[in-house]
């Protein structure tokens, strides 16, 4: 879990509150894993990201020093959420037309090929989760949060975490065995 | 069996087994009186045991999954594009449009520019931003006036929070601009303030109830009052600034006194001052390339 929230970019961790620039460079990769866990594939782990991005740069005023994984995993999935509620009420749509969307440039076909084409077994897996569950999971052993925070991020019972982690562990057996 | 950790199975009925208090075991997250009666049971029963391993099993193998590399040059074009973007299209704009509209009427108007500074609008803006729920403000279109929500760290140098809000001590803030000028709401310690800006020379007497004229700092000055709120206008080099707020008026011309005074040498033109007016307008939005 440790590997994940390590940035891979230079520079040391931004002290204090960071710029949201900052936060992009030295957590981009964290932000892209826990996206690409829950999103399931890049284009959509993209969009993500770039949601994310946007609510970072608007909350960043009212972030406190602590938790930078926790705060931005608490981000991240609820985007993912919202967006998961967003394409429920409309099915037939496209992306919502976001005036803060930005058409950054998407990879080649190429690289979208070569990307989606590294076996993930991991990924399959938890694509074929309930959304409630893959974000308890994901959570939990790819962030590395607490039951606890998990709770308190997404606002639920303690008990309704650990018994989403647990069945959606339980679903990912047949996979991951 | 007394004393079980959960002891519940998918329905809720209790299985005899330890189902999900076997995850929470795994993960350190039972209390240590359950996670003694756990591991008494695991002592005994070969099910719990084999689920166990299972877990164990899915869980390492999440935990060990590497971090997925963004395509090269993701993060660096996402934060370069949204370095470009200080403002909504519609705002941009209406932006452009002010600019023109400026240049226009102070190169072929001749005389001074008059303004009549909007304070319902002001207000209004004032209002919406509710102190600690900046958060929550997004944007809105209150009439003419289109906003843009705006956080510290990302606002333009044009519209940095006056100095009588001490350096950089606001929370939030969040900019506008409608035909004629811009606005800015910031947050500070616990109140919100609103400071319009105009370029032109205040139309006298188009405040409610008139105003009362004083001075700050020799420059002409009014003060009136709207909703409650108290306002403050003061004309500077050129500019009209217009404060509304909710601390007494004594914070406002305090404030007032830190608002910039422009440049305005001797010998500019009307035009020079017009272009320059209209440079400052697409620096600070990012439209000067």
């Amino acid at each position: 879990v440790a590997s994940v929230t390590s940035t891979g970019y230079p520079g040391s961790v931004p002290s204090g509150i960071p710029t949201w620039e900052q936060v992009a460079r030295h957590y981009g990769r964290f932000i892209y894993t826990v996206a690409y866990r829950l999103a399931g594939n890049h284009d959509d782990a993209q969009d993500l990201v770039q949601e994310v991005l946007v609510r970072v740069q608007r909350g960043l005023a009212t972030y406190r020093p602590g938790s930078m994984e926790g705060w931005l995993s608490r981000i991240t999935t609820n985007a993912f959420l919202d967006e998961v509620r967003r394409r429920k009420r409309r099915p037939a749509t496209s992306l919502p037309d976001e005036i803060d969307r930005l058409p950054v440039g998407t990879p080649s076909a190429d690289e979208a090929l070569a990307l989606e084409s590294v076996p993930d077994h991991v990924q399959d897996a938890l694509r074929a989760l309930p959304d409630e569950y893959r974000v308890a999971v994901v959570l939990c052993d790819i962030v590395g949060l607490s039951y606890y925070e998990i709770a308190e991020s997404q606002e639920i019972p303690v008990g309704t975490v650990r018994s989403r982690i647990h069945r959606g562990r339980a679903m990912l057996r047949g996979a991951l065995q | 069996m007394s004393g079980w950790p959960t002891g519940t199975g998918p329905t809720g009925a209790d299985t005899g087994h330890l189902d999900e208090a076997l995850s929470a075991y795994l993960d350190g997250e039972l209390d240590a009186h359950s996670a003694q009666l756990a591991y008494q049971h695991l002592s005994i029963c070969g099910y719990c045991r084999a689920e166990l391993d299972a877990m164990s099993v899915v869980r390492t193998t999440l935990r060990n999954a590497p971090p997925i590399e963004p395509p090269f040059g993701f993060i660096e074009r996402t934060i370069r594009q949204r370095r470009r973007r200080p403002v909504a299209p519609v705002v941009a704009a209406v932006v452009g449009i002010a600019a023109l509209w400026l240049l226009v009427a102070l190169v072929l108007g001749g005389g001074p520019l008059r303004v009549v500074p909007p304070v319902d609008d002001i207000a209004d803006a004032q209002a919406q931003l509710e102190p600690g729920q900046a958060d929550e403000v997004e944007r809105f279109d209150a009439d003419a006036i289109q906003f843009q929500v705006t956080r510290r760290g990302d606002i333009p140098d044009a519209f940095r929070a006056p100095e009588a809000l001490g350096p950089a001590e606001y929370d939030a803030g969040f900019q506008a601009l409608n035909r004629d000028g811009w606005l800015a709401v910031y947050e500070y310690d616990g109140e919100t303030v609103a400071v319009y800006q105009q370029l032109g020379e205040y139309e006298v007497g188009s405040l409610p109830g008139g105003g009362e004229r004083f001075e700050i700092d020799g420059d002409p000055a009014w003060r009136s009052a709207v909703e409650g709120r108290n306002v403050v206008v003061v004309q500077r080099g050129g500019m009209t600034y217009t404060i509304v707020g909710d601390p007494d008026v004594e914070d406002l011309i305090d404030l007032a006194e830190d608002l910039p005074r422009r440049e305005d040498p001797e010998g500019q033109s009307i035009g020079d001052r017009a272009s320059e007016a209209v440079e400052r307008f697409l620096d600070a939005f990012s439209f000067g390339g």
